[in-house]
């Protein structure tokens, strides 16, 4: 029995998920000199500079992390397109200390502007990604934003890192959502109708921020805790049996 | 490269020379086809001199021809073995000629030496990878390796004099010994090559393999293609290239192109090269292309006029060659030409940088290589702009990447893709695939069979039918999800455009590198209102600066 219980270990480590090779100290300076010639080069193209990013991120040291971060909240003069691409590549670095609180520090700098809207998502999508428990605090206030694309990034990062304090948060947001408040279209996309009226054309057809956000939530609430209830309320009424916290107002 | 004289070369072939000059004498002719040749049929013309042959010696020796064709042989062929060699035979048959290597001398002598022949010319390679590789094949093989070579120039000398008396005895009275001789000793060993003209060639030009022909996929180390006339003799180290498109030349289709052809356009003509690279052959050039899988180079053999190449702003190696010159652009990105100057060859670098050697050139400089051999490196600001200026009125402005048909599938061809339907149908579980439409979408789904990277400057063509007026959802996935709306003008059918640039998933844009293994066109069913939509052809193309 033993014998067998050693090999189902042993299958059980195989199986888990291949490790991205955190690399030597060597590697990582050669690839941040590659980034930098390749980022600096004089007139690169936005793609050639995405390229520059993703490539140092299949580096995954503490040092090409330190290169990374700054860009993803200042883009050294990059477009938006390399913020995003230095949020996204972070989700290889889970085994390099500080890159949860990383992307929190860059989340905290990032601005709330519109342009600045995916890479405030990706950033969150990240955290989620890591299953970063650190940043549980920046999850659960992404889930009260007042962008519903945040709002729905943050609930599925929830759903990944299955923190029970996301669970209040979420509860919470759920009842806004089942609310009047909820009815309003979510996206403020701009219409590609250019004839008649965008407004209403818009309202036609777009996604409520009922319709964005109440399934991701209902999936996040799912994941934590293995349940399934079909409204607010049933969840705010199982929540307040289980715990004698309230449902944060 | 100097070449031995003659004297020294017979004492070379006589084994007469110290171990050192011997060893020289051997590198070198590894390397050049002229000494090769020269020792070669002295060899021939010492021990086997047509001319020594009287009506009836030549009787006996076609005799003794026939007699050994018609005997069985246990050797591979030529053509197995150069199939071998390129990797072009089915498991089976590679284990056949594997095993029989492994028992033969001979074949693996021809083999080792097919490799070092000047099919491949060695004279490419690094220092340190020549004498690598004349290393190996010095060892497995050995110095009477040569004798090898000549054993089967011999009997192809042997069956060139049988055809000839055959040939003599067909068509009249017999030529002097004197005639024979001179043809077979004054000609050049090698067939003529008879390259492919390209430029106003008819349908029937080999230049392009039907689509049905081709090896799937841009796919350098697949089998080669079928090999016209000209194409026998090609070097071997170059290898054919997937062409995706061409403008200007006999045929615009898809195929392949490989050194043998000699593209001689009557006009400009371009060539869309894999999708990744453009070459515009200006008028009155002649050139030849191919890929160089040992340098993981594209190659263009300049024989007349001028050639522009644009890397579409991606990073290669090109190297570009004229006779037994070649400037060789390494990290190449950006746009350069490249022209026939007298008996030297001249590459302006227009935009972008290179590497050429251990220097960089940039933009604004060229390189020259004489005829003496010389090379130059300097500035020609003014050559370089009166030639981008040239390279604008005749460039092409977009590079096509990927063209594939709704409703139909395809297995072979330089793209592979399934559809099932050309016309839009609700699918189950679609409706999560745009977060923010609240109305049922109708799709045209295309999968694709290898992942296209996604470029900034990449737009969707598509040949569209269907509703006027409709909302019309595009959708590309790979490891994710990405849309983007449009409306639809034009009624009945008409041609749409939409760049990916806008595509986005959780309104996170799609990024440079991400990959696109499905597209799908859709159309909003939206309240009170059924749209229709159909989709014939896709085109995925790069719009090029």
């Amino acid at each position: 029995m033993n014998a067998w219980g050693l090999v189902f270990w042993g299958f059980a480590l195989v199986a888990q998920d291949p490790q991205v090779p955190v690399t030597t100290e060597a590697d990582a300076d050669a690839a941040i000199a590659e980034f930098k010639r390749n980022y600096y080069r004089p007139g690169s193209t936005e793609d050639e500079l995405v390229l520059a990013v993703r490539t140092l991120g299949e580096t995954v040291h503490a040092k090409t992390l330190a290169v990374l971060v700054p860009l993803i909240y200042d883009g050294r003069g990059g477009p938006v397109a390399t913020r995003i691409a230095a949020a996204l590549v972070l989700t290889n670095f889970g085994k390099i200390d500080g890159t949860p609180e990383a992307l929190i520090r860059a989340y905290a700098i990032t601005d709330a502007k519109q342009v600045n809207r995916p890479v405030r998502i990706q950033i969150i999508q990240t955290l989620g990604e890591l299953k970063a428990e650190s940043a549980m605090g920046l999850i659960n206030a992404a889930i009260f934003d007042r962008d519903p694309w945040v709002a729905r990034a943050g609930a599925k990062a929830a759903g990944c890192v299955r923190g029970m304090y996301s669970i209040p948060y979420l509860i919470r947001r759920l009842q806004s959502v089942e609310s009047k408040e909820g009815d309003k279209p979510a996206s403020d996309v701009p219409d590609p109708s250019k004839s008649g009226d965008p407004k209403e054309s818009m309202e036609r057809h777009r996604k409520s921020e009922k319709q964005v956000l109440w399934g991701p939530i209902q999936e996040a609430l799912h994941d934590i805790t293995r349940l399934r209830h079909d409204c607010a309320k049933s969840w705010a009424d199982w929540w307040a049996a289980q715990k004698e916290y309230k449902v944060p107002k | 490269m100097f070449c031995p004289d003659e004297e020294r070369l017979s004492a070379w072939v006589d084994r007469e020379l110290a171990p050192v000059e011997d060893e020289f004498i051997s590198t070198h002719l590894a390397a050049c086809e002229v000494c090769r040749r020269s020792v070669t049929i002295a060899f021939m013309v010492d021990r086997e001199s047509p001319e020594a042959l009287s009506e009836e010696g030549q009787h006996r020796v076609y005799q003794a021809v026939q007699g050994a064709l018609a005997e069985p042989s246990h050797c591979v062929t030529d053509e197995l073995l150069a199939a071998w060699l390129h990797d072009g035979l089915a498991p089976a048959d590679r284990s056949k000629v594997t095993d029989h290597l492994a028992e033969c001398d001979d074949c693996r002598r021809a083999a080792a030496l097919t490799r070092m022949s000047n099919a491949e010319p060695v004279s490419a390679l690094g220092p340190l990878q020549e004498s690598r590789a004349l290393n190996l094949v010095l060892r497995s093989a050995g110095r009477d390796a040569f004798f090898s070579f000549w054993r089967v120039a011999a009997a192809s000398l042997l069956v060139a004099i049988a055809a000839t008396y055959v040939a003599i005895q067909w068509s009249g009275p017999p030529q002097s010994p004197t005639t024979l001789a001179s043809a077979m000793t004054g000609s050049d060993p090698r067939p003529d090559p008879r390259p492919v003209e390209t430029g106003g060639g008819s349908k029937d030009d080999p230049m392009f393999v039907s689509p049905s022909n081709n090896t799937p996929g841009p796919n350098k180390s697949g089998a080669a293609p079928e090999k016209g006339p000209a194409e026998s003799h090609s070097p071997a180290r170059f290898q054919a290239l997937q062409i995706f498109e061409t403008d200007g030349l006999s045929s615009t289709a898809p195929g392949r192109l490989s050194y043998g052809d000699l593209l001689k356009p009557k006009g400009v003509a371009t060539v869309n090269v894999e999708g990744r690279a453009a070459i515009v052959l200006d008028e009155g050039s002649e050139s030849r292309i191919a890929y160089a899988a040992d340098a993981g180079a594209y190659v263009v053999e300049l024989s007349k006029g001028r050639v522009f190449i644009d890397t579409a702003g991606a990073e290669q190696t090109w190297e570009i060659r004229r006779a037994d010159r070649a400037v060789t652009l390494r990290t190449f990105r950006g746009r350069a030409s490249a022209e026939a100057d007298g008996n030297g060859l001249r590459v302006h670098v227009l935009k972008g940088a290179a590497e050429v050697g251990p220097y960089p050139v940039e933009r604004g400089r060229s390189v020259e290589v004489r005829a003496d051999s010389s090379v130059m490196v300097d500035d020609r600001l003014e050559s370089c702009a009166s030639l981008a200026e040239r390279y604008s009125g005749i460039r092409p402005r977009t590079l096509l990447v990927l063209r594939a048909a709704a409703g139909t599938s395809s297995d072979d061809g330089p793209w592979r893709f399934n559809s099932q339907s050309r016309k839009a149908e609700l699918l189950e579980g679609a409706n999560s695939l745009i977060p923010d439409c609240a109305d049922p979408i109708k799709w045209v789904v295309i999968a694709l069979d290898e992942p296209l990277k996604y470029a900034s400057d990449m737009v969707l063509r598509a040949a569209c039918g269907g509703s006027a007026g409709a909302r019309i959802c595009l959708w590309v996935g790979g490891q994710g999800g990405w849309h983007r709306e449009a409306l639809r003008q034009a009624s009945g059918t008409s041609a749409e455009e939409w760049p990916l640039r806008e595509l986005r998933s959780e309104m996170v844009p799609l990024l440079a590198g991400q990959e696109i293994r499905k597209i799908m066109i859709g159309v909003v069913q939206e309240r009170g209102r059924e749209h229709s939509l159909e989709v014939d052809g896709i085109e995925i193309r790069r719009v090029l600066d």
